[in-house]
């Protein structure tokens, strides 16, 4: 009996102890996500030229975690920063969508530069104005020709494949919004 | 004076192959080298700090879960941190910077390490083993990381955090673009341990 007492009081400190841990990376994880939305927050008023102060739309894509709203007078935009990975380098850009999910501008913040893939010229041009009714260009097809593999291609995309998915993600989120 | 048979503590990398699979896989860069090795160094301190108090708090049966449960706290912890101050190293590095939680640093310092000196009572020469080692292991990924960017890409950019993001073109293009990728990886660190055991065998030092 006294050892299954014993046995208890170990388990329940045991139990104490995960719980703790818990409690502190719960606490971390909301501080770096706050912290996270603040500087994205930043970066999309930067881009669009006006304070961002809706609050932001949690979405679930691997390239972004959320949307936030810019209400406007002729509709409403829509902001996020997207995380773009290929096995060839990483970067992330900001960009700003209109309600019909057409890609009004996009800006790169910032790349794994040792790689310089997303930093190479004129990245983000192919991909200005499409959305909405214009599909997004891709070279997914062309890139299975060997002379047309690099790392490039298959970065722009995996880039193309994000904003597709962006803005019918956004068409959404506008339909939603009225 | 010193003989070969004197304990000393060997570089974790080099000298016990600790954490090869991360380091050849994902630290192709100096930045990456630097993150990877700061968190295997920071988690193996950590850890190495709290052992004792576990050791005194929980029961031999619960200590292992309780270890590994610490160890998995202290990686996300540390990953939560990178997402935050490098988001783009961080995600490069994807699953790698979790994977610290069960990285061979770690579970190196939760075994008790391998070096005779380890056995020795003391807490403190144990956290100066543990110091050592850690720093021996940041020093190392750091410098594979820094030598894999500038022979694979001729390149060398310092984490925005640490250096404003300077860049330093050491050579137009990529002269040894195969260094940059994992099987490179496998063959620098392959080449730097055999290098380290011949100046070990040179100063008349062994492995324990």
């Amino acid at each position: 009996m006294a050892a299954r007492k014993v046995s208890l009081v170990e388990n329940l400190a045991a139990a104490a102890i995960m719980g703790f841990l818990s409690l502190l990376l719960v606490t971390a994880i909301l501080l770096t996500e706050s912290a996270a939305s603040s500087r994205e927050r930043v970066l999309i008023a930067d881009l669009a030229g006006r304070s961002v102060t809706a609050k932001p739309s949690a979405i679930d894509d691997p390239a972004c975690s959320r949307v936030f709203p810019l209400p406007g007078k002729n509709g409403d935009e829509f902001g996020a920063v997207i995380y773009m990975r290929s096995r060839s380098g990483t970067g992330r850009a900001a960009a700003l969508f209109a309600g019909s999910g057409q890609l009004e501008a996009i800006r790169l913040v910032d790349g794994d530069s040792a790689r310089l893939d997303f930093d190479q010229g004129d990245w983000f041009s192919s991909f200005l104005g499409k959305g909405a009714d214009d599909a997004y260009p891709r070279q997914a097809a062309s890139a299975r020709d060997p002379a047309a593999v690099s790392g490039a291609s298959e970065s722009f995309a995996e880039t193309a494949g994000i904003l597709e998915r962006m803005s019918l993600l956004i068409r959404t989120l506008g339909k939603e919004r009225g | 004076m010193k003989t070969g048979k004197d304990p000393f503590v060997p570089n974790p990398i080099l000298g016990g192959l600790v954490g090869v699979f991360p380091l050849a896989a994902a630290a192709y860069s100096l930045a990456n080298g630097l993150v990877l090795g700061l968190g295997a160094a920071l988690c193996s301190i950590a850890l190495a700090s709290l052992m004792p108090a576990l050791r005194a708090i929980a029961p031999d049966r619960l200590r292992a879960p309780l270890s590994l449960g610490i160890s998995a706290a202290l990686a996300l912890l540390y990953s939560d941190l990178i997402a935050l101050v490098a988001p783009v190293t961080g995600i490069g590095l994807g699953v790698y910077l979790p994977l610290l939680a069960v990285n061979s640093m770690s579970m190196h310092i939760l075994r008790g390490g391998h070096t005779p000196l380890l056995k020795e009572d003391s807490a403190t020469s144990r956290m100066i083993i543990v110091l050592r080692e850690a720093m021996g292991f940041f020093l190392v990924a750091l410098l594979i990381g820094a030598v894999r960017e500038a022979a694979g890409f001729g390149t060398l950019v310092f984490p925005a955090v640490f250096a404003n993001g300077a860049r330093l073109v050491l050579t137009k293009g990529a002269p040894l673009l195969l260094l940059a990728s994992p099987a490179g990886g496998f063959i620098l660190i392959g080449c730097s341990v055999a290098l380290y055991r011949v100046i070990l065998r040179k100063a008349a030092r062994r492995i324990p």
